[in-house]
């Protein structure tokens, strides 16, 4: 009997193993392979503490978690600027590090001998020694781990770190600092493994380092990517199954090793096959069931300025809502950029015309701050906005879209236009946990908010489909509505038109109209000179970096000397 | 029989559909240009001619056989050969290392060495760089070797993908007359991409017009000239 | 004192060269194809084990072993790119799936080498083990056969690499995948081959590891995981600077212990990294950046 409450027990540690790692895999796109080095730490902070501090039992489990959660703050460092294989082998670094450390840092963790003589800890005036005993306390643990997990993955902070691993760029233009997120998902992550160590530690009354080796961190990444990333559910499942189970073995009355050996070779087969028939998991991030949301709601009334978020105070003064001076950039010798000065008058549609390559495009990366400028200045309603973060410039009031579209593909229409709208407090730990009113309250207004966007590219109907499942023009109206929702009042679109069908340019054009005549200050990248004809009040010509006409679209067009760069000049 | 005849051609990218079948020929000994604006799909329709994108469906006819389905290995073999946009040299590579990877698929050694012969010649400036690497090339530079690399495999139907993009007027004007001539004394057929109309126009016999992954216009070169000004097409 | 450093510097040129060669081996395979190939453990183990079987039990000569181990490896490594990874590009399975993949492959692979051949250390008999003293530095035999091994079979890869058709074909596929193709070079066929070299060479190295160290199921992740190292020190995509990455690697290792204390002396290779990583992420040799 005790055999198999010790097996659920594991169960309930390898839960909580495994949902701080699909925070972290799943929600944030981050692959870590060094979950049991946090896992490890964790264990050693709270036998430590325990036996050689002789704090008493809830301490020594603080201890652990904060402990978890400031190394991975730590480590997040200089995981920020890394990402794909950078971010496995520096993590698999970390893993080796600590594991090495564990191992020959004899003084502190008594080498391969390990701690034993861990005290069992006393709760409710008894001490917790067999199993059974420890049943309640780790089921305890793996629900609230779940809980909290749950909690922040399918929140409005749960929607941005998804977001964050579809696309990082497109997470900085609607005004997410990535950075924050990625501290905020890797402390959160160490955390919950730092509740796991504490009671495992506990639990065995004995560590050593082989609990927590590369073999460890690499039985939690199969756990989590077979039960389903972005699924907290498939993380229960996969530990279930692949904790669980195995143990089943043990009763061929084979020798342990040998049982550990098969175990380990139907998992890593089940993994290649896996990966190869259903990359997704046991339980899909979309599952059945789960994407209800929006679907069957009646669309709301739709009228502009209904759906036009303000993300700072109302801008009504005179003169430009954006002026940039003398900007310069160049790229290993090409000007992209050479002393260019524009200004965007408010409410207007200006347009940037000119051939491939004239360096359109680098303009709004200068704009809004993806490209540092190399001089030259920004100023939005007065402000200088120069040096700021691409996130930083969005919750100012100036947002971007991209030719590419950039949608979070693997999230559904809805989420990708909701997670844009700013300010919201479930975006937060605080206002998550500690003020769940306000949190739902904020959520269903910006839901209505983000419907009402997307009624008014007219695909409400769509909200509860994947991304990436919709045509390329649907595409690029949910990725006006996303950009609507940041709330910015002056839009840089990049070629809205481009490689949509003629109806589909209609309707895009007409609603750029739309949000210009409701007070939005918009600049477009087209190359397309009958759309600009169609939608821009004014229009800046640019050729290899420079801006050499401006005015309105016909007279640029009426223009030979703008004919011959446009088209080439040739003597026959 | 044209040299190459495409039809109903449809191609894109994983699951994004760019082109949606689209019909052309070239004929032996052509210069013909496909224009269109920004995301029309010329740049996808070449790579899915070349090989490098699969066919969703619709076929390819190079001299006579179906090519649809061939390895662009396989492709190149026979003697269609695409200079790509964007990263057409081996940048980490020498010139000299470049010339020879152009050659690839010509077997016969003394066939490679006559052809490197006759490129050099006719690009004296890659003769002066054989040693360095071709990313410290200039950009006019590069787009030349570019161009060598492709010759060096003695191509029948040279597919150019924006030879002018990013290149100062000067020098689009020299390589325009560079392909022209080669097309000329090598009796070569092109098929081209180009946004500068002018100077597409100013070689180019014929002239297909794309947008959004469909051939709107097929004209020839002389009466897409003759209008002028072009503005409603791209 | 200088002789001391004078003796940990040969040292580190010596392990420094086998790391260097097992660099390259993985960074031929990662160059080329993009996969990040952590299965490359399971390519030495089953090489090696291979070769210990024949040497050890067939009682097949030692050169004759190397030779097996480097065709175990090869058809081993080229099996794996045509049974595991082709399939996977087939239905466009993003990098980390890959990546997924060949980790559950080291698992299963690992666990099937124990299940056959127990878990218990074997040795790789026949090679006579005895001194050299050079002025003022010593080493082993089976030392100075790492130092010639490693270097000759570098050269050679290098010089294959650099004056032949294929090596000139597979630089340029590491390069520039798609203008590969655009000159007539099949990528496809270029896998296998990257495979066939690296996994060659990487049971080559195994047995050398093998002459000091005991033979056991998991021999190989320890080594590869060096040469991840090695490659990302050097610059992703650069040869040369896969066997700059692994001797400065060794080096740091050996020379460390005139700095540092004893306990660290095992994860001074994961801080070289964690340093190299966060300060100049595209590698000492890298040119690509992004």
């Amino acid at each position: 009997m005790d055999f198999w409450l010790h097996v659920v027990n594991m169960i309930g540690l390898f839960i909580m193993l495994g949902v701080s790692l699909n925070l972290l895999l799943g929600y944030g796109g981050l692959v870590s392979m060094a979950q049991a080095a946090f896992f490890g730490v964790g264990a050693y902070a709270a036998a430590l503490s325990a036996r050689d501090l002789g704090l008493p039992f809830p301490l020594t489990l603080v201890v652990a978690i904060v402990v978890t959660t400031l190394l991975a703050g730590v480590v997040t460092f200089p995981a920020l600027r890394v990402r794909g294989e950078y971010l496995i082998l520096l993590t698999l670094a970390f893993q080796m590090v600590i594991y090495g450390l564990m191992l020959s840092w004899v003084d502190l963790t008594a080498g391969r001998t390990g701690i034993s003589g861990i005290p069992r800890p006393r709760l409710f005036g008894k001490t917790l020694v067999t199993p059974a005993e420890f049943l309640p306390l780790i089921a305890a643990g793996a629900l609230v781990t779940f809980a909290i997990a749950y909690r922040i993955g399918e929140s409005p902070l749960g929607r941005v770190l998804k977001a964050m691993r579809d696309d990082e760029t497109a997470t900085l233009a609607i005004g997410k600092s990535v950075l924050r997120y990625k501290v905020l998902v890797f402390c959160v992550s160490g955390g919950l493994a730092g509740v796991a160590a504490g009671l495992f530690a506990h639990y065995q009354a004995f560590i050593n380092p082989f609990s927590f080796n590369l073999d460890r961190s690499i039985f939690l990444v199969a756990l989590v990517v077979l039960g389903g990333t972005g699924n907290l559910l498939g993380t229960v499942a996969g530990a279930i199954l692949f904790v669980g189970l195995p143990e089943v073995l043990r009763f061929l009355q084979a020798r342990q090793d040998i049982v550990d050996a098969i175990r380990n070779l139907v998992f890593g087969l089940l993994l290649v096959l896996f990966m190869r028939f259903r990359p997704e998991g046991l339980v899909p991030e979309h599952a059945r069931g789960r994407r209800r949301q929006g679907v069957g709601q009646p669309a709301p009334a739709v009228s502009v300025t209904g759906i036009l978020p303000s993300a700072g105070p109302a801008h009504d003064g005179a003169g430009p809502a954006l002026v940039a001076q003398g900007l310069r950039k160049s790229f290993g010798g090409i000007k992209a950029a050479d002393d260019l000065s524009l200004a965007l008058p408010r409410g207007k549609v200006t347009a940037l015309v000119g051939p491939n390559g004239a360096g359109k495009t680098t303009v709004f990366n200068l704009l809004t701050g993806f490209l540092a400028a190399e001089a030259g200045t920004v100023s939005l309603q007065g402000e200088d906005i120069t040096r700021l973060a691409p996130w930083r410039t969005v919750r100012l009031g100036l947002a971007r879209s991209f030719q590419d579209v950039r949608l979070f593909e693997r999230m559904t229409v809805l989420d990708n236009v909701l997670v844009a709208l700013p300010e919201q407090p479930g975006e937060r730990l605080g206002p998550l946990f500690f003020a769940p009113r306000r949190t739902a309250e904020a959520e269903r207004r910006n839901r209505d908010q983000a419907l009402g966007s997307l009624a008014f590219v007219g695909l409400a109907d769509r909200a509860g489909e994947i991304a990436s499942s919709l045509a390329f023009g649907e595409q690029k109206l949910v990725a006006l509505a996303r950009l609507i929702a940041t709330g910015a009042d002056v839009l840089l679109l990049d070629e809205p038109a481009s490689g949509v069908d003629l109806q589909w340019v209609r309707r895009i054009l007409g609603l750029i109209r739309q949000l210009a005549a409701a007070g939005k200050t918009v600049c477009i990248v087209e190359h397309n000179l009958e759309v600009v004809t169609a939608v821009a009040d004014h229009a800046y010509f640019m050729e290899a970096g420079r801006i050499i006409a401006e005015g309105r679209p016909e007279e640029l067009m009426a223009d030979p000397r703008l004919a011959d760069i446009y088209f080439g000049t040739s003597r026959r | 029989m044209s040299l190459l005849a495409v039809e109903g051609l449809a191609t894109g990218y994983a699951k994004k559909q760019i082109v949606f079948g689209v019909d052309l020929r070239v004929e032996a000994g052509e210069i013909v240009a496909l224009m269109g604006h920004n995301g029309a799909g010329k740049t996808t329709s070449l790579k899915a001619i070349a090989g490098l994108l699969p066919l969703w469906s619709g076929g390819i006819i190079f001299d006579g056989e179906p090519i649809g389905q061939a390895t662009s290995a396989a492709r190149v073999r026979r003697g269609l050969s695409l200079v790509p946009q964007e990263r057409f040299v081996f940048a980490d590579l020498t010139v000299a290392d470049n010339l020879e990877l152009g050659a690839f698929s010509v077997a016969d050694p003394t066939i490679a060495a006559a052809q490197r012969e006759k490129v050099l010649t006719l690009l004296p400036v890659l003769a002066e760089r054989r040693r360095q690497l071709a990313g410290t090339l200039s950009g006019g530079e590069q787009r030349m070797l570019g161009l060598g690399m492709a010759l060096m495999r003695r191509p029948r139907l040279l597919l150019l993908d924006e030879p002018s993009l990013g290149l100062a007027p000067l020098l689009v004007e020299r390589i325009m007359e560079t392909i022209r001539d080669i097309a000329r004394h090598d009796n070569l057929t092109v098929l081209l991409v180009e946004q500068n109309v002018r100077h597409a126009l100013a070689i180019a016999q014929r002239v297909y017009i794309m947008r959004t992954g469909r051939l709107i216009v097929e004209e020839t070169g002389a009466a897409m000239a003759a209008r002028g000004e072009w503005w409603d097409l791209f | 004192m200088l002789a001391l450093a004078a003796q940990l510097a040969t040292n580190g040129l010596i392990s420094g060269s086998l790391y260097a060669l097992l660099g390259v081996s993985w960074g031929l395979i990662f160059a080329t194809t993009k996969i990040f190939h952590f299965a490359h453990a399971l390519t030495l183990t089953v090489a090696v084990y291979a070769a210990v079987l024949a040497v050890g039990q067939w009682g097949w000569g030692l050169p004759a072993g190397f030779l097996l181990a480097a065709v175990v490896g090869c058809l081993f490594g080229v099996a794996t790119e045509r049974v595991v990874y082709r399939p996977l590009r087939r239905v466009n399975a993003t990098s980390l799936n890959i990546f997924l993949a060949s980790l559950g492959l080291l698992i299963a692979g690992e666990s099937a080498v124990l299940i056959v051949f127990g878990p218990q250390a074997r040795d790789l008999p026949g090679f006579p083990i005895s001194g050299i003293a050079l002025g003022p530095v010593a080493f082993t035999t089976v030392e100075g056969l790492w130092l010639a091994g490693s270097w000759a079979l570098l050269l050679l890869l290098i010089a294959w690499l650099w004056w032949t058709r294929y090596g000139r074909a597979i630089r340029a596929v590491a390069s520039n995948r798609e203008l590969a193709q655009c000159v007539g070079i099949d990528p496809e066929r270029m896998s296998l081959l990257v495979f066939g070299i690296g996994s060659a060479l990487v049971g080559l190295g195994g047995m050398l590891l093998a002459l000091r160290d005991t033979v056991s199921p998991t021999i190989g992740v320890q080594p590869v995981l060096t040469a991840f190292i090695a490659v990302f020190l050097g610059g992703i995509g650069s040869i040369p600077g896969a066997v700059l990455g692994g001797l400065v690697l060794g080096l740091a290792e050996n020379m460390g212990g005139l700095l540092l204390p004893g306990h660290w002396q095992g994860v001074i290779a994961f801080v070289v990294l964690f340093s190299v990583l966060v300060f100049r992420p595209s590698g000492l040799l890298g040119v690509r950046t992004r």
